[in-house]
């Protein structure tokens, strides 16, 4: 998965991706998380992009675009050597809108399980930031739908995605010759 | 004659069911509508049709030798198909079986509306707009449900399905929608069919248990609904060859 370089805004070890992700909301992080294993710094890395503190998208390179698989790759890492990176939220929604697969907001904190208040957390933070960006502004949606090149990008991507599906749901005999 | 449409949005929370049964309800007073639940992950269409309490519903079709007209309910003017709600139920399923239901559906129907899974990364909720002859799209004017309308034209137009409107939903007041919908009806290859406003009544008629057309029939809501289905227009479809498409298609996808 490639992303826009950031700006390094925190670089810690923690005992577990858990306390990333509190620190991610702590932070209303919006960019995205390198994790590694300090042990082993061979071991190939993982990523979790955040809106306002919010994950979009959990990556690593053996899982792919498993966020489950991902997801317990990174948790693997203990302890776990992260950095945090911030972008600007338009750059962190192209880089959602590309992505082969999102994950929903608290995804991440129902699978790793456990106490409930960092599912809690998600889950008020995700209704806030929605609250926050709900379309009250005359310029938030229509400057998207005037961003012919963000939705371009978006029909290109999403028309690679329906050709890698098609082929992995045994549907490619009824997509149409032209596409 | 039959015309399938899928009722799709892409992202969750838009107001799909909703929107399928009140457009349903609406092509009711001059077409044969058959609503079928074609989200067998998740039922969600009988509790929006007072259903909840049937025994019969489209997974026991699928998964024993039950006759499709077990699992049909006339309801508000329109045949209800409903999905149950076990998991069991939904593990039961056989899709080799789905072929000979909609043959048997499409045979007495006008129209046939197949309320589509939200989360287009999942097979079960692309393939309602894989078969169906056109795809209403419905979106809320906000920006993760018009990435996910555009994504929902992106997978109709490669399948050779073609885009029979959009339907705003959920609109608010302080919504420009005026130049969203001029903005967006530059991408979408369909007409913008309808502006549906955000109000109390399809809450209400959800816990009601009725289509909102059933339990607010002169709501703002309900006109808008009656409306955006005067401008489908319904053309002569062929049922067997959508029966043929369903059969070519559905393969065993387990939760």
């Amino acid at each position: 998965m490639r992303l826009p370089q950031g700006r390094l805004c925190r670089s810690t070890v923690v005992s577990t991706v858990r306390s990333v992700l509190e620190l991610a909301l702590d932070l209303s992080l919006t960019g995205y998380g390198v994790f590694a294993s300090p042990e082993t710094p061979r071991a190939p890395r993982g990523l979790i992009t955040f809106d306002r503190g919010i994950p979009g998208c959990c990556y690593h390179p053996h899982a792919s675009w498993d966020p489950s698989a991902a997801l317990s790759r990174i948790a693997s890492y203990r302890p776990c050597r992260v950095d945090l990176y911030q972008l600007s939220r338009p750059t962190v929604h192209r880089v959602h809108d590309r992505a082969p697969k999102t994950v929903e907001p608290t995804f991440l904190a129902s699978q790793l399980g456990g106490d409930s208040i960092l599912l809690q957390r998600t889950k008020h933070r995700h209704a806030k930031r929605d609250a926050n960006t709900a379309p009250t502004n005359t310029d938030t949606v229509v400057s998207f739908l005037e961003d012919s090149d963000r939705i371009k990008a978006l029909q290109e991507t999403t028309r690679q995605t329906v050709q890698l599906r098609a082929s992995r749901w045994n549907l490619g005999s009824l997509l149409q010759d032209d596409h | 004659m039959v015309e399938a449409f899928a009722v799709a949005s892409g992202k969750g929370g838009v107001g799909k069911t909703t929107s399928t049964l009140a457009l349903g309800m609406a092509l009711s007073d001059r077409y044969d509508v058959t609503v079928v639940d074609a989200d067998t992950g998740m039922a969600n269409l009988l509790f929006h049709t007072g259903l909840d309490g049937v025994e019969t519903t489209l997974h026991d079709v699928l998964g024993s030798d039950v006759p499709v007209s077990a699992a049909v309910y006339e309801r508000f003017g329109m045949r209800v198909v409903p999905c149950g709600t076990s998991l069991s139920g939904f593990r039961r399923v056989d899709p080799d079986r789905l072929r000979g239901v909609v043959a048997t559906l499409a045979r007495d129907t006008d129209v046939m509306l197949l309320d589509s899974a939200p989360a287009l990364g999942a097979k079960s909720a692309v393939l309602p707009v894989v078969l169906a002859d056109r795809v209403v799209v419905v979106v809320q004017p906000t920006i993760p449900s018009l990435s996910d309308a555009l994504k929902v034209q992106e997978y109709a137009t490669a399948y050779g399905t073609s885009i029979a409107g959009v339907l705003f939903n959920r609109v608010q007041p302080t919504d420009p929608i005026e130049r969203i919908s001029d903005s967006a009806s530059r991408y979408f290859d369909g007409p913008i069919i309808g502006r549906i406003p955000e109000r109390p009544s399809p809450q209400a008629a959800r816990r009601a248990g009725k289509p909102v057309l059933a339990h607010a029939p002169e709501s703002t809501v309900a006109m808008a609904y009656r409306e955006a289905a005067e401008q489908l227009e319904i053309r002569s479809g062929d049922g067997t060859k959508i029966a043929d498409r369903f059969q070519s298609a559905v393969i065993p996808e387990q939760p």
